[in-house]
């Protein structure tokens, strides 16, 4: 396993998109609050809270699940499947220590660009007032990416295609779940869609949930499609003939 | 070396290779041979695990590639020219294969020098040429120090030296015992690099032979020039020998009548004619080749088409 991180860290560091996407996922958290200290306005005071990072944070996760789909899918089509079952023996441990590599690849992002935001937001002029559910909500968001991550990295393992496991979320994210928010007859089953569910538990950690709200529906409801698309991912890994 | 034991591998209802038998020896080079679609690609693909056979086994040293503790130290394989990321530099592209392998970064440094890339380490591989890039996998494919060599279509691409070189390369990997396993198209290159040779066609095994005794066992030919070609076709003809007249002489046929060089000569004693040179006619892998594959291909016609 150890040669397998080794080998995913340096896939991750000798290609020059990391370094744009680092750049990009960090300053998806801090960009957006430089240019809020910029363009004050009075209008709207008030110091930056959890909710106003958060809104940079679903910049980064929209940019996250980019990054993942486009790099698992574009080192497997370069062969890097086929390069880690010859130089390896388990075949499951190249997959796990590509996912593993990419979530600390983007934790690290995250801490670096949250961190950022907030040494950013003690310059703007309302100053920061951050609550310890602020940073449970910050936390829970990081997991929340982390587990669309791993949708997206599961995608790119079962369809190989950079295209599809770049769309296939972000459409779900951003058209799919919001139209079926639109329909009422949908409305029994929108809290069990995974993006909704995200949400709903972030408003958990934020304590902005409805009262009597409890976590586990909304946590079933995004861990379900998360590992299984993860189990499925790994098993086509491990058992299809590689690329 | 590397055996392989009634291999078959289907995809869906497709049966791409059907039964597939043969070995590669250890110190030899055995060239894989067959037509586009035979299941050359397929073949190698299992053979190194990468792809699940339906049926049968593959060896690599007495184990199947997927029991074996240290894959990279008991082969390594070039199967596709385009297993590398293009943003990547060369030198980057081993040290991570490397890492994958358990073995330290100075083998990229050892296999570059092996190739003759050192030059180009730092280069982006995007910015190769198709002959540096088949260098490269085969320092890919050389990382581990491995005891049997699969490569596909390796001379793909590459200019006269390069193919001089890979030419040079693989007979010494042969000369110090290596396995070496190497399909192509390039047929005359086979003729002159292989030891062996397996052909397939539709997925099943035509035959396995030894280079030489392939082509001396159908050396059936000669090429005469005498002082009276005319006398020498019409006496051949009437000993129903298979005699064609050719600019440069008479290209006689051996059979029961006339089995060999000497008979030949003695005959041309008998007319009183002299010969001015006699030379064997080799037959061309190629065409041997081609006589293998059409027969195959008849016979597997001749089995689809309905019986009246």
């Amino acid at each position: 396993m150890t040669r397998a991180l080794t080998a995913e860290v340096r896939r991750l560091l000798t290609v020059r998109s990391t370094g744009i996407f680092a750049a990009l996922l960090i300053g998806s958290c801090v960009g957006p609050i430089v240019l809020m200290g910029i363009v004050y306005d009075p209008a709207y005071r008030g110091p930056i809270d959890a909710s106003d990072l958060g809104k940079c944070v679903s910049i980064f996760h929209v940019l996250a699940i980019v990054f993942a789909g486009t790099h698992t899918a574009t080192e497997i089509n370069a062969g890097s499947t086929a390069l880690s079952f010859l130089t390896q023996k388990s075949r499951w441990a190249s997959l796990v220590a590509q996912a593993a590599v990419q979530w600390a690849f983007l934790a690290f992002a995250y801490v670096v660009g949250i961190g950022l935001a907030l040494v950013a937001a003690r310059f703007y002029p309302d100053g920061l007032a951050m609550s310890p559910r602020g940073w449970a909500y910050l936390a829970a968001y990081l997991l929340v990416v982390l587990l669309w991550v791993t949708m997206a990295t599961a995608l790119a393992v079962l369809t190989r295609s950079v295209a599809v496991s770049v769309a296939a979320p972000i459409t779900w994210m951003l058209l799919i779940e919001q139209l079926a928010s639109m329909v009422p007859m949908l409305e029994a089953i929108t809290p069990w869609l995974p993006f909704n569910a995200s949400h709903m538990l972030l408003a958990q950690a934020l304590g902005e949930a409805p009262a009597g709200m409890s976590v586990w529906p909304p946590a079933v409801a995004l861990l379900v499609p998360a590992l299984g698309l993860a189990g499925a991912g790994l098993c086509a890994h491990v058992r299809r003939d590689s690329a | 070396m590397i055996e392989v034991d009634r291999l078959s591998k289907r995809y869906g209802q497709v049966t791409v290779v059907e039964g597939l038998s043969f070995t590669v020896p250890d110190g030899s080079i055995t060239g894989f041979l067959g037509p586009n679609g035979a299941g050359k690609s397929t073949t190698m693909r299992c053979l190194l695990g990468l792809h699940k056979p339906t049926t049968g086994t593959v060896l690599i040293d007495g184990l199947p590639l997927t029991a074996q503790t240290r894959p990279a130290e008991v082969v390594g394989a070039v199967l596709d020219a385009s297993w590398f990321h293009p943003g990547r530099t060369g030198l980057a592209h081993l040290t991570t294969i490397a890492a994958s392998a358990g073995l330290p970064d100075r083998r990229a440094w050892e296999v570059l020098e092996a190739v003759a890339l050192t030059q180009a380490a730092h280069r982006r591989i995007g910015g190769y040429s198709l002959g540096m890039k088949q260098r490269l996998g085969l320092a890919a494919a050389l990382l581990g120090r491995p005891r049997n060599i699969v490569l596909d279509e390796p001379m793909n691409g590459l200019d006269p030296q390069g193919m001089e070189w890979m030419r040079a390369f693989l007979r010494d990997a042969a000369a110090s015992g290596h396995a070496v396993l190497v399909s192509s198209h390039l047929l005359g290159e086979m003729e002159t690099l292989a030891d062996r040779l397996v052909v397939i066609d539709n997925g099943r095994l035509l035959g396995q032979w030894d280079v030489a005794d392939l082509l001396h066992a159908r050396s059936r030919q000669a090429l005469l020039r005498t002082d009276d070609d005319e006398r020498v076709e019409q006496a051949l003809r009437g000993l129903r020998v298979p005699v064609t007249a050719l600019p440069e002489g008479l290209c006689v046929t051996f059979d029961e009548t006339v089995p060999d060089a000497l008979t030949l000569s003695r005959t041309c004693r008998d007319l009183d004619v002299l010969i001015t040179a006699l030379t064997d006619k080799p037959i061309r892998l190629e065409e041997e080749f081609l006589r293998l594959t059409d027969r195959s291909s008849e016979a597997e016609h001749g089995k689809e088409r309905p019986e009246r």
